[in-house]
């Protein structure tokens, strides 16, 4: 509540410095009211509209809001500085009309990437809303007393000191002093700026998705889920050096290239590669990359042949004995097959 | 090394709801981490909170190193792809132009070839682009700010598998050159499974499930056959899930097979599937992560 408080102060403070400048020109009471209110209410429309914009992109727009309100508010002051020289009799009425709406619009133009931050994330927006609206009021309304009594001593040349005092006020803003995303700022203000980008609220779910979708569209280069797959790579790497196609001594593709190529996490392919450098099948050349370890094929070669009967022949033999075929036939078809397969190969 | 996000005892309670409780989670610099859930388990607020958008109501989060919150030095270094971000009424071109002012590694020339990637035109308003090229664009504003930290919420609402595939192709290439830390929370598990190094699965607020991705491939499987050969396989050992049909039966157990196991396997006939990392984060987030008594569930 105190950091709200301090935050509703820090956005009140150009209001209250332009207050001070529209009091120096000489308002009644009813104006000052007026002034005070709608000070008041951009104070609230502003920081609202920031939240429903609401976007990341809050940092970086703010500084463009914040040279937006500052350039505004210039024009005004000198619109108000040409009024005031030409000695206009309805000069009093400047303070009326668009010309106030804009100036409060300008002064709030920040808080419109600024404003809301902590409102959105910690407080409820109303409460935080209407807080800013009130301070901007109260502030505006002492400004412009403090200007009354000042234009009270400058005389006729009031309106001509206000308009001055109005220009610098904008200057202050574009430099940064006057707001919370100023350089050096006050700590806490600072956080309402880095706040401003989570100023965010646009929750919505698909109105589709309902529990897991099921899309098979694995685009892994082959390899299937299920296994590790550092172990697939490691076996494919395994028997692409076994069957030649990585003779001893090439180099073996890069952690990134089998990434890319697999469409793996690198993480997953280095683990792959290690796996063969453990076991000496390839050898690190520092800078260079790995390769092939020399006697790499011939070790791979003995260990399959020492795998073949495990990983072929039981279980050939296995669905043999399902299907009641004894071991004699089953020798009469493994020839038969051998010499189809030849008489192809010829 | 020092995980670049670091979660320990993390609550986040609303009124009448807790969204997140006990949170511990430690994710390495430089690796990519699936985040996955259900709808509504907390995937979202997890990352909000790691992202500085919403504050715990109880427990520290450190990323790089320090509080997210309100840390400028860190939220700087971290970027945070939302699933249907909001944009002012402005540019494409423009919405880049204004991120490459706040990402200090901003590479404008990686995201304008995204951007031609996913086919969005630069001049075209954010707001006449359709919910797909939407997505693309954050993703674009994801990957181009080649933030230390680099979180994704569902950044793909309204993809195409194509645009999806280029997505996760073109995250995989530019990790490589530029490592990082990753979090990407997704449903489609299957299509991204490959680009994760470590899984985190929510349910209800809770972890359930933190490992390196492919030790859960190959952690369970799907065994199926003769009931009588599957019951001998499986007796006495952790199982998730058990189902007979007549004299068929299947179960899924937990835990690497031996090579015994799968000798025994192939002589009784028995079909051996290894689960995939989809199937195993579904049965995590149901919450059968425990073993099943074999009383329980023999039907199905």
């Amino acid at each position: 509540m105190v950091a709200l408080l301090v935050v509703a102060v820090a956005l009140g403070l150009n209001n209250f410095g332009a207050a001070i400048a529209i009091g120096v020109s000489g308002v009644d009471g009813r104006t000052e009211i007026k002034v005070a209110t709608v000070f008041g209410l951009c104070d609230v429309v502003m920081p609202a509209t920031g939240m429903l914009i609401g976007t990341g992109l809050a940092g970086p727009l703010g500084s463009a809001a914040r040279w937006a309100g500052a350039g505004i508010l210039f024009a005004t002051a000198i619109w108000g500085l040409v009024e005031a020289l030409r000695g206009d009799d309805d000069a009093p009425k400047v303070w009326h009309g668009w010309r106030l709406l804009v100036s409060g619009a300008a002064l709030s133009l920040d808080d419109l990437a600024v404003g809301l931050a902590l409102g959105t994330v910690r407080y409820p927006i109303v409460l935080a809303v209407t807080l800013f609206g009130l301070m901007s009021f109260v502030m505006s309304i002492i400004g412009l007393k403090l200007g009354g009594k000042l234009g009270k001593a400058t005389g006729e040349h009031g309106e001509v000191v206000g308009a001055i005092v109005l220009i610098g006020i904008s200057g202050a803003m574009a430099a940064g002093w006057l707001l919370p995303d100023s350089r050096q700022p006050d700590p806490l203000v600072t956080k309402v700026d880095r706040l401003s980008s989570s100023a965010v609220h646009y929750l919505s779910d698909e109105p589709t998705r309902s529990g897991w979708r099921r899309v098979t569209v694995p685009e892994m280069a082959g390899l299937d889920e299920g296994t590790p797959l550092f172990a697939q790579v490691a076996e494919r790497l395994a028997g692409e050096i076994a069957d030649g196609g990585l003779a001893e001594g090439e180099r073996v593709p890069s952690t990134n290239e089998l990434a890319a190529f697999y469409r793996i996490n690198p993480a997953t392919a280095a683990k792959g590669i290690n796996v063969l450098a453990d076991d000496r099948l390839l050898e690190k050349r520092r800078g260079i990359g790995m390769f092939v370890a020399t006697g790499a094929r011939q070790r791979l070669l003995a260990r399959r042949r020492a795998e073949f009967a495990q990983r072929y022949v039981e279980p050939l033999l296995a669905e043999a004995a399902r299907l009641g075929i004894d071991t004699d036939e089953l020798i009469a078809l493994i020839k038969e097959s051998g010499n189809e397969r030849e008489g192809v190969s010829l | 090394m020092t995980p670049a996000i670091s979660v320990t005892g993390l609550a986040r309670k609303y009124r009448d709801h807790t969204a997140l409780d006990d949170i511990n989670i430690a994710v390495g610099a430089g690796t990519i981490t699936g985040l996955l859930g259900r709808n509504g388990a907390g995937k979202t607020t997890l990352l909000r909170i790691l992202a500085g958008q919403e504050f715990p109501s109880s427990g520290s989060v450190r990323v790089l190193g320090a509080p997210p919150a309100e840390n400028e030095d860190v939220l700087r270094r971290l970027v945070f792809v939302r699933e249907d971000q909001a944009y002012p009424d402005i540019k494409a071109g423009q919405a880049l132009r204004a991120a490459s002012w706040f990402y200090p590694s901003w590479d404008s020339a990686l995201a304008s070839s995204l951007l031609d990637d996913f086919g969005v035109r630069a001049n075209r308003r954010i707001k006449q682009l359709s919910r797909g090229q939407r997505s693309a664009l954050g993703i674009t504003i994801g990957l181009a700010a080649r933030a230390e930290v680099t979180l994704f919420d569902e950044p793909y609402a309204g993809l195409d598998a194509v645009a999806r595939q280029i997505f996760y192709n073109r995250l995989l290439a530019d990790f490589a050159e530029f490592p990082r830390t990753v979090l990407l929370s997704t449903h489609l598990i299957d299509e991204a499974a490959a680009l994760f190094e470590g899984v985190i699965v929510i349910d209800r607020g809770r972890v359930v499930l933190d490992a390196a991705a492919d030790v859960l491939r190959g952690v369970a499987t799907r065994v199926s056959g003769p009931g009588l050969a599957v019951d001998a396989l499986a007796e006495g050992r952790p199982v998730w899930e058990r189902r007979r049909l007549g004299s068929q039966a299947s179960v899924v157990m937990v835990g690497p097979l031996s090579p015994d196991d799968r000798a025994q396997a192939r002589s009784s006939g028995l079909d051996l599937t290894p689960l995939s990392l989809q199937q195993i984060v579904v049965q995590a987030a149901a919450g059968v992560l425990a073993p099943v008594p074999e009383t329980e569930r023999t039907s199905a």
